[in-house]
Order: structure tokens, then C-alpha cells, then sequence
């Protein structure tokens, strides 16, 4: 992350400082703990005018609000004073220098003869409960004006995947709890089996992905699925422009396997193909959004014990047949069936039913698309298995221990209990760590 | 007969390399060997197929099915 030199001394926090300099104060402290630097001093009941002679013995300078027209002061009338007194509330707010100059701590040492009861950080508050988010956005605004008032200095790097300003995020990552986890999937290999990947979509520009056809085509996706799918399992953390956050595993290494050509059609063998490629190369978790309606095929079943014997996880959709059986793969027992969620979180009317294991959202996703389109909304299972496959790739990243088997087992026991058969939503809804 | 496409799945209690060739020895034209997995792709005649099933070390046969999940802008897909 790129550091800025401190815009404000920690010293100059004035208690008369705008919201502004203390927020900017903070981020140049690298501060997320969304304290203000200041102290809000509490005094004991009717202890007011004791503390006030208390803590004037200290050379502090007080702006008392008795001294303002209805008491209506704001904190930034209050000049050079190093404290400003409440006493309707029986508390004053201090700034941090002025508590630390003074070694003023000791005056709320717990004793009994002590008049203050406590001092404690001041916080910001925010309406919007994204608070670190906000912090960081608002980091990001003063960085760029700050860039703007020095022309002729290099551009401050920022590494997007670092510190990102989020403008944010599609229904489904919001209801899988993905914008708040601290996980990205860094490390943790993620296997797309579909109809490719456009290679050159910018929203992946720098991302490691390694790409392998099984159709005879180039890997680059002339259909659009595979596009897709990816980008709600690995698209970034913050698409450029006023595009939400569509992916979820933002910092996993990508592996394309084209299993199905650009016309979306493939066959058992070049899935397996693909399978074979994917557990090759050791990724822990492999989604595939393809299938056909048919019985429980032994080789896929084959290929998912093979997987999970290895510590792999192969995570398939149920499949859109209205009620009809869960189709191959996902209907093996030892690959992971995803069903899709609407956006009020019932089961969408297009899934199959039957072995299911857990759902995700599935209608109206949002996600990258070939270009030039860039990104489209579309629906399906295929929808619903790629937000399994990231929130998988979140939790195997946070601990080593959780990898097939286990990351199978925790992803349905962390899984969103909804009011519907196990038939249709298996343990409920995939969230993430 | 014509020949059709086959999926092979090895149970997994002989190595790989003696299961392909005793499927070559009954007839099976290998396409790929996925150690991976365990399968052997391939193509045979319905009758040679049959008799793969009773080769030691082979699980199941399969007739190698198509995926379809509709071409560039299907309103549904899979």
C-alpha cells in the first residue's frame, strides 16, 4: 500500500478540528481504528465543577458551551482551546495532545477522590455502516487532490487490489457477505471449466491466469458464459469506472479450461479432460456451470473422490430443468450441487431439484462478458455456482485445514439456513468467511 | 459396426497402464489416458464395448455424452 507523508502532525489535532482534519489526520496515521484522536472526558455525577478545577490546575484552556449563546457551540468555535466542556452532559472533549502533555491519564485512575470517571478515544461516527470503507475512500479523494495541488510529481501508486475504493457491489456478493470479508483468495488456485475466458478483458489486466483448451478452439470465449462465470467467482475488488463489485475471489490465480467450445457444446470426455487438468494442477477449488440430463455418470464421481482425495473441491451446477432431477456432474456424491436464489432468497423457479448442497444467487447476476459488451445480467444455476466457488476460495484461503472434504463440509455448515427443502437449497445460502 | 466414443472408469486397484492395455489388446482405439481422474477416452464398436466391462480394473463404460448449454445469448443456459 503506498504511504503518504502525514498532511497533519499527530500534535496539531485540535479539539476546534474539522471532521475533515481529523479524518485525514487519522488516514495519514494509517488509523482504521476510526478513532478521532481526541478524548471525550467523562465526569462523575456532580462532579463537573471539581473536574473543571481539576483539570484548569493543569494549564488547560477550556471553551466552556455556558459561554456560547444557547450553548450552541460547534467544536470548531472553539479556537485554540485545548478542551471543551459539556456540562449538561457532564463530559468534555480533549485532544490527544493535550491529554498526553499533561499526563492527564492519572486523572482517571479509578480512585475515589479522582472527579473524572473516565477518558476514553473519541470515534467517528458514520451513517453508513461501511466505516473503514468510507475511510478508505475518503483516503483515496484527499490522496487524489493532493496529487492535484502537486503537479509534476509522479502519481502516487496505489495497488487497486490493495486499496481499493469500492463502489458497491452486486445483490449476490452482498447476500453471500462478501464485501465485508477480509479474504481474497490469494493463493488459492481456482479452476473455471467452461466455454473460455476473454484474455483481454480489463477488468483482469496483471491477474495470473493460465489457460488451457480441451475443443480445439483458442481459449478466448467467443460465448460469453465462461466469461461470466469466472468473473463472479475472481473479478476484482473494484472494476474501473462506476461498476459495482461483481467478483468475489479477487486475488486467486485463475485457470481457464475450455471443456466447451464457443458454441457452448463439449462431451463427458472433454469435461473430464478438463478435470484431469484441473486436479493436475492442484487447484483447490474447480467450478464447473455445465452438465447434462442425465444419471449419475461414474467417471465424474471418479473425478470427485479423485479430487477430494487430493484436497480438491469440485464445486458443479444443479442445472436449469424446472423441477426435473439434478443433472450430471453435479449429481455425483462426490461433487458439491449448487442450486440458484432469487434476490428475496427463494429457490428460482428454473432450478432442478433433488441432490443439492447448498445454493447461491443464481437470478439476474451481474458479471464481466466478453468484449465489447464488457459485462451483462443473465440467470441459472451457472450464476449460482461460481459465488460457491469464491466464497470456497475465501475460506480455503483462511485456513490450510479446509481444503475438499472439509471446505465441502464448511461451506455448508457457515451456509445461510433458509425456510425450504434440502431438496431445493440443500443447507441454505453460501456465505463467506 | 459403427464405432462410437467411450469413457472408461478405472477402479482404481491396477495401475493405469495395464488396464489401457488390456483395452487395446480387446479392440478399444485409446484416445487419452486421464491419470487424474482415473478414465480412459476411446472409441469402440458396441459389441467391443461390452467386453471392456469384464476387463479387471475397469469400474464402468459409458458412452461419451454431448453438453449442451446453448450457444452465445440463450436465455438459459445451464
Amino acid at each position: 500500500m503506498a504511504k503518504k507523508e502525514p498532511t497533519q502532525p499527530k500534535g496539531e489535532i485540535r479539539v476546534s478540528s474539522s471532521v475533515e482534519d481529523l479524518l485525514a489526520s487519522a488516514l495519514a496515521r494509517g488509523d482504521e481504528s476510526l478513532e478521532t484522536g481526541r478524548y471525550i472526558v467523562t465526569f462523575k455525577e456532580n462532579a463537573g465543577d471539581e473536574a473543571l478545577k481539576s483539570l484548569g490546575t493543569h494549564g488547560l484552556r477550556v471553551a466552556d458551551t455556558r459561554d456560547f449563546t444557547d450553548q450552541a457551540i460547534t467544536l470548531e468555535d472553539a479556537g485554540d482551546a485545548d478542551l471543551v466542556v459539556f456540562p449538561e452532559v457532564g463530559a468534555a472533549v480533549i485532544s490527544g495532545a493535550a491529554l498526553e502533555q499533561r499526563s492527564m491519564s492519572v486523572l482517571a485512575d479509578g480512585s475515589d477522590d479522582s472527579p473524572i470517571e473516565t477518558i476514553e478515544p473519541e470515534y467517528f461516527a458514520f451513517a453508513d455502516a461501511d466505516a473503514v470503507g468510507y475511510l478508505r475512500g475518503f483516503r483515496r479523494a484527499v490522496e487524489t487532490i493532493a496529487q492535484d495541488l502537486r503537479p509534476g510529481e509522479e502519481e502516487t501508486e496505489v495497488d487497486p487490489a490493495e486499496d481499493p475504493l469500492v463502489i458497491g457491489a452486486t445483490w449476490g456478493l452482498i447476500k453471500c457477505k462478501v464485501p465485508p470479508s477480509v479474504r481474497s483468495g490469494v493463493g488459492i488456485k481456482v479452476a473455471m471449466l467452461d466455454t473460455g475466458f476473454d484474455l483481454g478483458h480489463p477488468d483482469f489486466a496483471g491477474r495470473p491466469i493460465v489457460g488451457q483448451t480441451f475443443v480445439g478452439q483458442p481459449v478466448q470465449d467467443l460465448h460469453g458464459h465462461g466469461t461470466h462465470t469466472c468473473g463472479t467467482a475472481t473479478g476484482p475488488k473494484a472494476p474501473a469506472g462506476a461498476i459495482p463489485r461483481y467478483g468475489i475471489a479477487y486475488r486467486a490465480p485463475i485457470f481457464i479450461g475450455k471443456v466447451l467450445n464457443n458454441s457452448g457444446g463439449g462431451t463427458t470426455a472433454t469435461v473430464l479432460a478438463g478435470m484431469n487438468w484441473a486436479i493436475a494442477n492442484r487447484c483447490p477449488v474447480i467450478s464447473m456451470s455445465l452438465g447434462a440430463q442425465t444419471g449419475v455418470q461414474a467417471a465424474y464421481t471418479a473425478a470427485g473422490a479423485a479430487a477430494l482425495n487430493k484436497g480438491l473441491l469440485i464445486i458443479a451446477a444443479a442445472g436449469n430443468s424446472s423441477g426435473l432431477p439434478t443433472g450430471a456432474p453435479a449429481n455425483s456424491p462426490t461433487i458439491m450441487a449448487v442450486s440458484s436464489l432469487d434476490p428475496t432468497l427463494v429457490p428460482s423457479a428454473f432450478n432442478s431439484v433433488g441432490k443439492i448442497e447448498i445454493a447461491a444467487p443464481g437470478r439476474d447476476v451481474f458479471s464481466s462478458w466478453p468484449r465489447p459488451l464488457k459485462y451483462k445480467t443473465i440467470s441459472g444455476t451457472s450464476m449460482a455456482t461460481p459465488h460457491v466457488a469464491g466464497c470456497a476460495a475465501l475460506w480455503a484461503e483462511s485456513s490450510i485445514a479446509l481444503r475438499g472434504l472439509t471446505l465441502w463440509k464448511r461451506l455448508q455448515a457457515t451456509a445461510k439456513p433458509l425456510p425450504f427443502p434440502a431438496s431445493r437449497v440443500g443447507r441454505g445460502l453460501v456465505q463467506a468467511p | 459396426m459403427a464405432s462410437k466414443e467411450w469413457i472408461v472408469t478405472t477402479s482404481g486397484d491396477r495401475p493405469m497402464a495395464d488396464v489401457r492395455k488390456d483395452l487395446e489388446d480387446a479392440g478399444f482405439s485409446i484416445g487419452q489416458v486421464l491419470e487424474e481422474v482415473g478414465s480412459i477416452t476411446g472409441a469402440a464398436a458396441d459389441e467391443t464395448a461390452k467386453k471392456l466391462r469384464s476387463i479387471k480394473g475397469v469400474a464402468d463404460v459409458s458412452e461419451n455424452a454431448p453438453i449442451d448449454i446453448g450457444p452465445p445469448g440463450s436465455p438459459e443456459t445451464w
